[in-house]
């Protein structure tokens, strides 16, 4: 039964909707019907009313977080990159990344590209390749009907094809570990360079990881990707606040990379960029800061 | 065929296809509008992600495991309340999913499959020009992108979520 009060609840109050047991009078104004009650009839409507919207709180889902998405796909990215000069190439890259939920994913309904915004380190077969070895942390619309999202750890390789794992494991602020490092493959004639796309946790360092993949062949011309990245640039904001913002790095673990297979974890240099897909005229509000080619912080000032 | 085979075999047939049948309704008791279609359980394996030899082969016999109903399964992932798409199709079986090291994310592991109809979100390095590269969305239009959330049959535990063409 729907009940709307309309009125100061100190006067006679006029109450539309529909009695399903008789005991209200009711008349009709103009063909709209509407029942003359007490205010002690008021007043225990207003009681069960609230009885009644608080269980449906209690028992609805998530409440959703996503808008619909209201512009054509096209993505934003914030970071930097490392493209190694001369022999050398990206062979490895680490970076301890900090978590933030704050962020916001559209809701495509599943029409078209589906949404999400994510913060990774990957490693791509040179510059404008088509192949990524690639981890990091990815929020994503998983009801579409909702609008509810869900926070994920994830990995992808080859053309792209992501795994998501540990969906709604993580909160805001923890700093995860990830390593992709290039390793001898001892299965394989020859021992071909692998990416071991490594979860090293939270303890801080790479003395314990998960090998999530091992069966992306490594590449020799390798270019190396800090980035966070939204989908539908003019809808979304990436993750992480001015006050709260996506660390890639600290200071006792900087962004490191491998410029060989086998080479030393070293500092290299990285390039920061904040990069808006061709085509796509808005506004966006994403930034990024560069320590030293150590550490680089990205939000969005919007969240 | 002898004339003693022939009806053992038809009653094998039939045992099975009652089998499958009950299998299926047994997978789903939500009672939700939003609850799931039932998928027919299909022989033999559908690979979900070549490169890993991720493979899904959906069961034909009882579990020889207490298993979760598929809705409980779901809303244990989903921390309550969470339902698949209304299009949403789900099998239960066994995943493989070796990490290429020697050692499996799952390996033969009874779960729930659930599917539908979408394309990964993008996520992938941008070129010069600002155009991402490495997007598997771009290539095909929806209806031929599945999602997969695979769960544990036994606890609900999200073994992998992704997306094949």
């Amino acid at each position: 039964m729907g009940v709307d009060i309309v009125g100061d609840a100190t006067q006679p109050q006029v109450v539309e909707g529909v009695s399903s047991d008789g005991s209200w009078r009711a008349s009709s104004r103009g063909g709209t019907v509407f029942v003359r009650a007490s205010r002690r009839l008021v007043t225990l409507l207003i009681l069960g009313s609230m009885v009644l919207l608080s269980a449906e709180l209690v028992a609805s889902p998530a409440s959703a977080t996503a808008v619909d998405c209201t512009t054509a796909s096209n993505h934003a990215w914030t970071g930097g990159s490392w493209f190694p000069t001369g022999t050398n190439f990206a062979a490895g890259v680490q970076a301890p990344i900090q978590f933030r939920t704050a962020s916001r994913v559209c809701n495509s309904g599943g029409i078209g590209e589906p949404d999400g915004s994510s913060a990774w380190i990957a490693i791509v077969n040179g510059q404008g390749g088509n192949l990524i070895a690639q981890i990091g942390f990815l929020k994503l619309v998983t009801n579409f009907s909702t609008g509810d999202v869900s926070n994920c750890r994830f990995w992808a390789h080859g053309t792209g094809q992501a795994h998501s794992y540990k969906c709604g494991d993580d909160s805001d602020g923890d700093r995860f570990w990830f390593r992709i490092e290039a390793l001898p493959d001892p299965d394989q004639p020859l021992h071909p360079e692998v990416y071991a796309l490594e979860d090293c946790g939270t303890s801080g360092g790479y003395g314990s990881c998960i090998t999530k993949d091992f069966t992306q062949q490594a590449w020799s011309n390798g270019v190396g990707y800090t980035l966070n990245e939204v989908g539908y640039a003019c809808d979304d904001k990436v993750m992480g606040s001015s006050s709260s913002r996506v660390n890639y790095g600290i200071g006792t673990y900087p962004i490191k990379g491998q410029n060989s297979f086998g080479g030393a974890w070293a500092i290299h240099d990285w390039a920061g960029f904040d990069l808006i897909q061709s085509g796509t005229f808005c506004n966006h509000y994403f930034h990024s800061v560069w320590a030293n080619d150590e550490i680089v912080q990205t939000w969005d000032s919007q969240n | 065929v002898t004339k003693t085979q022939l009806p053992m075999k038809v009653t094998g047939f039939i045992v099975a296809g009652l089998t499958c049948a009950g299998l299926v309704v047994a997978a789903w008791h939500g009672n939700s509008a939003q609850q799931a279609q039932i998928a027919s359980v299909a022989q033999g394996a559908t690979v979900i992600d070549e490169m890993s030899g991720e493979t899904f082969t959906p069961e034909t016999t009882e579990p020889s495991q207490d298993v979760l109903s598929a809705e409980a399964a779901y809303q244990q992932w989903g921390q309550g309340g969470e339902t698949p798409p209304p299009t949403a199709t789900v099998q239960r079986g066994f995943l493989t999913f070796p990490t290429g090291t020697g050692e499996y994310t799952a390996n033969h592991q009874l779960v729930y499959a659930y599917s539908w109809t979408a394309c990964q979100p993008a996520i992938g390095a941008p070129n010069s020009q600002g155009s991402t590269l490495i997007d598997p969305s771009d290539s095909p239009s929806p209806q031929f992108c599945t999602q997969w959330v695979f769960l544990d049959a036994s606890t609900g535990e999200l073994i992998d979520m992704t997306w094949s063409e």
